[in-house]
């Protein structure tokens, strides 16, 4: 179930109401009230995905006790790559098969060779990249040492299953997850409002700016060969905008409900189109899935601590990984691909590291805006071809320019947009000034009521599903 | 805890007010409207009478010059055709203009994806609709067309005039002139785009049954009200000769005795770039012509009746 359907925010204060009502010192009834609330709320898409997260859950569960109780580490290491694996094969499976199925076809066919396997037809179970990696990387975690094995079933199908993180994250990692559902947890009023305000925050960037971009997005780069350069240049900058509100739409508002529920996760995003170089976009963009890849990726082949040829081959795969677990499709790939090239290319020049000031540092954020950008549209495609064509279309001026006659889409994208800028400059730029504005209670209860407002007054009420919720 | 609720509740009651002052301003800027497409649904809400009702999509919007059929056949006209427009609108603008004054003729432009053929979802068709909603004639049609949730919706004014307020402020700063629901359109089609050969695709004809349903239903309601109904197709630039997508409302209209006028291939229409604003939209001089090349068959209808 999503949190911009109506049907959730019904339901969201019931199982706040019942959650708080269970006494702290009976914690355990609160976390399998959780567990069977979460299970309840993830099978609401489709029942039979709840064995998948089960299967996941207790593979890596009894591969991480396994790993923890082998000394041998020739054996703790052919353990971790069986579980791993196993682990693994769900997602292997419902997401990539079709795709290396078709790829490996359509090699075949190429040198002449007919042959095909057949092809899956079922729904990949929603966010399965998300809960498998969360479980796999707490097995990795336990493999190298960095925490102990879970022994407590409970605490670890809450970690893998809790519901405000199953569709798209963030992905938490045991050491921070797991010591909360520990705890005996205690109302706290000020962990209670912030939640509120991420939530409130979250749905208006999904409802009133991402949902409504979407709508011109969709119009453009369904019959891109009707739109002019102009046209198809503002719609790639649309996408940009939509796919940030959208997804951290959907961290903020997990984020708020776990800390309504008394958990803080990590935030996911860092005002990520402020950043000055595609490897400063990265520690701004899904954070969460950027340590998981560097801990469970990039160090592991080595990092930093090498040759520069080998540090580079590092980062490239580490953004290939990050391209393929976005989707099965050469499109994600070539995106991830872009981006690890980017950032070899950034180290190679050291513009990774390098400071700027006032002019330069505006340009340099506009420049990788701009590269972020026209990566996103290769990401956007629904394939290479149509990324070709897309962009051959920056380069003429015939066609139109705008999606609707009326231009009311471009105008509700601009109202949502202007409050969104300013709040992500205030906090990014001015500090202090953003701090003494929000202590203020009527400016802070004026903003609560204007989201709000435009929630329902301009937002898109079409129940649409978030981005990210697919991969 | 209880201070995390009573704040909660607070915001709630400031949310309750603003909505009830949303409510009233709506009501204000829309009785302030003096043309454009927001005026145009005012009209047929409250007002419309005429005794020719012409239904539709955009076709129908751009189409039928209502001042053509009022100077040639002396009944007065409206066009109530709008741009996306499909069945559940114009059920909707059928039975409120019905409740107030039965037309003698009432006009449907057929546009199959938007009348029959299974389409993306309707919330696109509600959108219009929404700030009436909470009308004792339309609900229960809106509601047919939505998620079981949506009667709750219904409740909050703000959302009742969701998404309406850049067209009611465009409307009310810079009005188009009404011309009875007719919204000419001005300029000509690059004949190079007729001569492009465009292979449509052959896909397969998947009726929407729900919207089907409303289609039956408006001929039944027009025919129990006495009030006569002809189905219309309008020309097109290209020649056209794969209509499967119109055999369903043929066989329809052949069920329940209702006439249509198929004039898709018309050929004083076909390859007229000077009549056309884009490949499916007459311009100003073509709707006056095809306005006039329809009269006959009108009035054939009207004096049947």
């Amino acid at each position: 179930m999503l949190f911009n359907s109506l049907k959730f925010l019904l339901i969201f204060p019931l199982i706040f109401g019942i959650h708080w009502a269970i006494p702290a010192k009976y914690n355990q009834v609160r976390k399998l009230f959780l567990i069977l609330v979460s299970y309840l709320l993830y099978m609401n898409w489709k029942p039979a995905f709840a064995l998948v997260l089960l299967a996941v859950t207790f593979v890596t569960y009894g591969g991480g006790y396994l790993i923890d109780n082998q000394k041998l580490t020739k054996k703790r290491k052919h353990i971790v790559w069986i579980f791993a694996l196993v682990g693994l094969f769900p997602l292997l499976v419902f997401k990539y098969y079709n795709f290396l199925n078709n790829s490996l076809t359509d090699v075949l066919a190429a040198i002449g060779l007919q042959f095909s396997l057949p092809g899956l037809n079922w729904a990949v179970p929603v966010g399965i990249s998300f809960f498998t990696f969360q479980a796999v990387g707490y097995m990795l975690d336990v493999y190298h040492g960095r925490i102990k094995a879970e022994k407590n079933l409970i605490d670890y199908l809450l970690f893998v299953s809790f519901f405000p993180q199953i569709a798209s994250g963030p992905i938490s990692k045991a050491d921070e997850l797991l010591p909360q559902i520990k705890k005996e947890r205690v109302f706290n009023y000020v962990q209670a409002v912030s939640g509120l305000k991420y939530l409130l925050l979250g749905m208006f960037l999904k409802v009133v700016l991402a949902d409504r971009a979407g709508i011109y997005v969709d119009t453009v780069f369904g019959a891109y060969e009707k739109f002019s350069g102009a046209g198809c240049a503002l719609a790639s900058v649309l996408y940009s905008i939509q796919i940030y509100a959208d997804f951290a739409g959907y961290s903020l508002m997990a984020v708020g409900v776990g800390k309504i529920m008394g958990f803080d996760l990590i935030n996911n995003f860092k005002r990520p189109y402020f950043a000055v170089s595609v490897t400063d976009f990265w520690r701004r963009w899904h954070i969460s899935l950027t340590r998981w890849l560097t801990q469970q990726v990039y160090i592991p082949l080595g990092g930093s601590r090498c040759s520069k040829a080998r540090n580079y081959w590092n980062i490239f795969v580490t953004f290939m990984v990050s391209g393929v677990w976005h989707g099965a499709n050469w499109t994600f790939i070539v995106w991830g691909c872009m981006h690890g090239v980017f950032q070899i290319v950034e180290k190679a020049f050291g513009w990774n590291k390098k400071e700027s000031k006032s002019i330069v540092k505006a340009l340099r954020i506009l420049v990788t805006f701009t590269v972020v950008t026209l990566a996103w549209v290769v990401f956007r495609s629904p394939s290479i071809g149509d990324t070709v064509g897309f962009m051959s279309r920056y380069f003429t001026s015939a066609g139109r320019f705008i999606a609707d006659s009326s231009g009311s889409q471009l105008v509700y994208c601009f109202m949502a947009l202007l409050p969104l800028v300013l709040y992500e400059f205030l906090v990014e730029f001015k500090p202090a000034l953003y701090g003494r504005l929000m202590k203020r209670t009527v400016i802070r209860w004026a903003a609560y009521l204007i989201m709000f407002t435009m929630i329902i007054l301009v937002g898109v009420h079409d129940g649409s599903s978030f981005i990210y919720v697919s991969f | 805890m209880k201070k995390y609720l009573l704040k909660i509740a607070l915001f709630f009651v400031l949310m309750a007010m603003i909505d009830v002052a949303c409510g009233w301003a709506f009501d204000m800027l829309r009785s302030r409207l003096k043309g454009g497409r927001s005026y145009k649904n005012e009209y047929i809400k409250n007002v419309c009478k005429e005794d020719i009702l012409v239904l539709g999509s955009s076709k129908a919007d751009h189409h039928y010059v209502p001042s053509v059929f009022e100077d040639s056949l002396g009944y007065t006209c409206y066009n109530a055709g709008e741009m996306g427009c499909g069945i559940i609108p114009a059920y909707l603008r059928y039975k409120i203009v019905s409740q107030r004054h039965k037309p003698k003729l009432v006009l449907y432009e057929v546009t199959p994806k938007y009348d029959y053929l299974q389409d993306n979802g309707y919330s696109h068709y509600l959108g219009g609709i929404r700030p009436y909603a909470s009308d004792p004639v339309i609900k229960p049609v809106y509601l047919d067309f939505s998620d079981n949730l949506e009667s709750m919706r219904l409740l909050s004014n703000m959302y009742l005039n969701n998404s309406c307020i850049i067209n009611l402020l465009k409307d009310l700063l810079k009005p188009t002139p009404d011309e009875k629901g007719y919204e000419p359109l001005f300029g000509r089609i690059n004949p190079k785009l007729i001569k492009n050969k465009q292979n449509k695709e052959s896909r397969e004809i998947i009726i929407d049954s729900l919207k089907y349903n409303y289609v039956v239903r408006l001929i039944e309601d027009t025919k129990y009200d006495k009030v006569p109904i002809v189905f219309i197709i309008s020309p097109s630039v290209k020649q056209v000769n794969d209509v499967s997508d119109y055999e369903p409302m043929f066989e329809l209209c052949q069920k329940y005795n209702v006439p249509i006028i198929n004039n898709i291939s018309c050929e004083s229409f076909v390859g007229e770039s000077k009549y056309y604003q884009d490949l499916i939209h007459l311009n100003h001089e073509g709707a006056i012509a095809y306005s006039n090349y329809i009269l006959p068959q009108i009035k054939t209808y009207l004096n049947n009746n």
